[in-house]
């Protein structure tokens, strides 16, 4: 009889659960996605990306391993193995990703000045305009507002590509933490208040 | 509008001090001749309150005296002040002249740093000439003398002034106060100027300038001048139709930014000039020989019209650059303001001049060009996407008027960093933004030719934007082309027709097929669109075909190990980006009804054996097989269906429990069967690398 009980509450937490269904944000893989992405992008004055990560490529494996794949598959369903929890490599992303490494090149000056920062939104913005000369202060101006655009676009594409624009807000403020752990020493970045601090 | 400020308040300031003056003239005559009381005087001009005049008459030649003004308004200025004191410590109050020749004036004004200046003055009542002179007035952190002359109804004033701080003038009216805040300037003037007028109109003004420390910029940092030194001449005159301005401005040293260029004016001084007329009215302004010299980079002529509050301000308008050092003029003027932008990163020399004809609805442009040269440099290891040499014609562009041809030169030029091009010649009409080609044009490519026939821009500076081209390719060596690309040298060549190239939104599609022959077979490309060729991030898809190709030429090229046949192929729905495969579906194999000569070496077999892990009979020949140095085979085949990075591979056909790499046929038999259905493609291609690039291992 306790056991039918039990069986009964179990059916209605079932039922309840089949009801309630939230979609959470992924952090965890989100952050993993926006670690990589800044990594790429800044460089070697970026932290380094955590050694010893496990290899993804595929092998030629000999025809015996087969039936422990198989067996592997029984337990983890292909179609879920398949698709990843969070989607950060898109073309849209990677020509972003592209033309962000290739700017940095020559946004990297700047960061060391003093002159720019990362910003609490996860952008790029102007500490000390002054700290430029004037003969360069055109194209600073170029590369943030390009910088900008292309920064907009891929929080923008990341939430799409999950299938989830809802999530950009979630997806720039994972960026915003990544852009400042990753930035090198005695670059600026702006906390929660607006203000800048010296990394 | 600047201009326009700055004579008001000098109007203003220099009308202060002549009515003050004035008043103080004609109270004095006023007091000798009226018997004056305390009380309050008035005129449509002006209002005086609370007069005290105390007199202390020692001789007619040698009085002090002091005049006490409660209040002074001069409604014509809408000026008011209060506690106004003219002191003369040695005057004359005579029957010919009023005069003071040591005397202080004190006229409270937020204008003034200090209230106090010093004055002189002299009348002659018989003739009414007044002259006089106001100094040490202090204002604008800085000190102004004055002179005047009053000499009936003609007037004329001297203003000097010295170290006068721009920011400080500005703080003291509203206008110059929202300037402050929306530009923060600060510089130092000194300043010179004679104005004559008559009764209470202005005729002439000559002034010299000089302005020294000149910053500002606006917030947002598009617009910044550094450290400008500036010296200007000017005259006004003026009739009763029109102002007519001449002027000299000479810049010196300091920066100066601006969204269309920037001027290191230390390194290249600036000499502006020219005649205005303006009109009474303020509607119209003419430009007449207006000038513009930058030293070692510009000559620029400038004659025309502008129309104040019209919806077409620009009513005539001739401009003439003399023959410029483009290089120069790029790198020090235009390329600091586009760096960051696609626009930013070329090289050029040569010599451009430029006449520029406006008027009404029709706009005439001509460019020359003067072995001019363009290269775009190499910026981060981003290759070079173009350059071309010693170019010389015309560019005669219009808009509304009648189309002139243009026709332009070159001597060289180059493609993708190593791809020539040769001397060449272009024959083209511009007109409004349309760009039309009008005459076939053969432009030698490495050994072959581009033959354009049509090429067509239209919608140019829009966001509809579009090129039409069509062509055709005569033939380019693959050797040329390989070597040109920094591949493996091929054999062969590159033909093709292109009956339609469109560029529309970023994207050239391509309706033509691309012919290449090569290893005695065909390849073709179809389908063929590149979105941002010369971007940071190229993306193209294409189909291609592949007809009977010579497997002994093309193994030989790549040292895979030499396998004789004929090989077709495909790769379908191939997208590249940044020039790597992201999808394709691609398959070669062995052609139906092959009579060739089908022979694989030891070599290949290896190679192939690596790719795909050696079949059980290719391991287990190995041994012995290494007697034979080519085995015959039945057909070959590999595909590979990309996604995902992840290959999923085919055969020629399947076998038991995989697929046929090779299958062979005859005595000695070799098979080499691929068992895995996927392969990572990255790790592929890395092995293909070392197996084209390297002897490979051998077999005993």
């Amino acid at each position: 009889m306790k056991s039918v009980r039990i069986a009964f509450v179990a059916s209605l937490l079932l039922l309840a659960a089949c009801v309630t269904i939230n979609i959470y944000f992924p952090a965890a893989e989100a952050r993993e996605a926006a670690e990589k992405i800044v990594d790429d992008i800044l460089g070697d004055e970026a932290k380094q990306a955590e050694p010893g990560s496990q290899d993804q490529s595929m092998d030629f494996k000999p025809a015996s391993q087969g039936y422990a794949l198989n067996l592997l598959n029984l337990l983890i369903p292909p179609a879920e193995a398949a698709v990843p929890n969070f989607d950060a490599d898109t073309p849209a992303v990677r020509k972003l990703q592209a033309a962000m490494k290739q700017r940095h090149a020559q946004l990297k000056g700047f960061y060391r000045l003093g002159a720019i920062g990362f910003t609490q939104d996860a952008l790029v913005g102007v500490r000390k305009l002054s700290a430029v000369p004037l003969k360069q202060r055109g194209q600073l101006k170029n590369l943030l507002s390009a910088e900008n655009s292309d920064r907009n676009q891929l929080y923008k594409e990341i939430a799409r590509a999950n299938g989830h624009p809802e999530w950009e807000k979630d997806v720039r403020a994972t960026f915003s933490k990544t852009w400042i752990s990753n930035a090198a020493k005695g670059w600026w970045y702006q906390n929660s208040q607006g203000g800048w601090i010296q990394k | 509008m600047l201009f326009s400020r700055y004579q008001r308040f000098r109007l203003t300031a220099i009308g202060l001090a002549g009515i003050s003056l004035l008043l103080l003239f004609r109270l004095a005559a006023a007091i000798d001749q009226l018997n004056l009381n305390i009380g309050t005087l008035s005129s449509s001009a002006w209002r005086i309150e609370q007069l005290h005049f105390t007199l202390d008459w020692d001789s007619p030649t040698d009085t002090g005296y002091r005049l006490e003004i409660g209040r002074l308004e001069l409604s014509a200025l809408n000026q008011s002040f209060d506690n106004v004191v003219v002191d003369c410590r040695r005057g004359e109050l005579g029957q010919r002249f009023i005069s003071c020749e040591e005397g202080e004036i004190q006229l409270p004004h937020p204008l003034l740093d200090r209230s106090a200046m010093a004055l002189s003055f002299k009348m002659d009542r018989d003739s009414g000439v007044l002259t006089g002179k106001l100094r040490r007035i202090a204002t604008a952190d800085g000190l102004v003398n004055m002179s005047f002359t009053f000499n009936a109804g003609d007037w004329h004033l001297r203003i000097h002034g010295q170290a006068l701080q721009l920011e400080t003038l500005l703080a003291q009216w509203p206008q110059g106060r929202q300037v402050l805040a929306d530009w923060h300037p600060a510089a130092r003037i000194n300043l010179d100027a004679r104005l004559s007028g008559r009764e209470d109109r202005l005729l002439q003004v000559n002034w010299s300038g000089e302005l020294a420390g000149l910053s500002f910029g606006d917030d947002l940092g598009v617009y910044a001048g550094e450290g400008l030194a500036a010296r200007q001449t000017g005259r006004l005159s003026g009739s009763v139709k029109n102002w007519q301005i001449d002027t000299e401005l000479t810049l010196t040293h300091g920066e100066l930014l601006t969204p269309v260029f920037y001027l290191d004016v230390a390194a290249h001084p600036v000499e502006l000039g020219g005649k205005l007329f303006l009109d009474s009215q303020f509607k119209t302004l003419a430009l007449q020989d207006v000038h513009l010299q930058q030293q070692e980079l510009l000559d620029l002529q400038l004659q025309g019209d502008l129309r104040f509050a019209s919806d077409r301000p620009l009513e005539n308008l001739k401009l003439q650059l003399q023959p410029f050092p483009v290089g120069d003029v790029y790198r020090e003027m235009l390329q600091p303001v586009w760096a960051g932008t696609p626009w930013g990163r070329f090289e050029m020399a040569g010599e451009i001049e430029l006449s520029l004809h406006l008027s009404g609805e029709t706009m005439k442009l001509d460019l020359g060009l003067i072995d001019f040269s363009l290269d775009d440099t190499q910026i981060d290891g981003s290759t070079r996407r173009m350059g071309l040499y010693d170019v010389n014609g015309e560019l005669k562009w219009n808009r509304g008027g009648e189309v002139q041809p243009s026709r332009l030169t070159w001597q060289s030029g180059h493609m993708l960093e190593h791809i020539d091009i040769g001397p060449g010649r272009i024959d083209f009409q511009a007109a409004d933004n349309t760009f039309r080609l009008i005459r076939q044009t053969r432009v030698p490519v490495l050994d072959g030719f581009m033959v354009v026939d049509r090429l067509v821009l239209e919608a140019l500076g829009e966001p509809s934007q579009k090129l039409q081209f069509d062509g055709f390719l005569e033939p380019i060596s693959m050797d040329a082309l390989s070597r040109a690309l920094g591949w493996v040298p091929l054999s062969g060549k590159l033909s093709g027709m292109i009956p339609g190239l469109t560029y529309e939104n970023g994207l050239f599609t391509v309706d033509g097929i691309l012919l290449v022959r090569i290893f005695d077979g065909d390849i073709l490309i179809k389908n063929l669109q590149t979105r941002e060729l010369f971007g940071v991030y190229p993306q193209l898809q294409a189909d291609i075909e592949l007809h009977k190709l010579d497997l002994d030429s093309l193994t030989s090229t790549f040292s895979f190990g030499k396998i004789t046949g004929r090989l077709d192929g495909y790769v379908r729905d191939l997208s590249l980006e940044a020039w790597q495969p992201v999808t394709f579906d691609a398959r070669f194999y062995t052609p139906e009804n092959d009579d060739s000569r089908r022979r694989i070496s030891q070599k290949a077999v290896d190679n192939i054996s690596n790719l795909g892990g050696a079949g059980l009979s290719g391991s287990l020949a190995r041994s012995f097989m290494g007697f034979f140095e080519t085995f015959r085979y039945k057909r070959i085949g590999i595909g590979c269906r990309l996604q995902r990075g992840v290959c999923e591979m085919v055969g020629a056909g399947e076998a038991q429990q995989g697929y046929y790499l090779v299958e062979g046929s005859g005595i000695p038999r070799i098979d080499i069967i691929g068992y895995n259905k996927t392969a990572d493609w990255p790790r592929l291609v890395e092995q293909l690398k070392q197996i084209t690039t390297s002897d490979g291992p051998v077999i005993e």
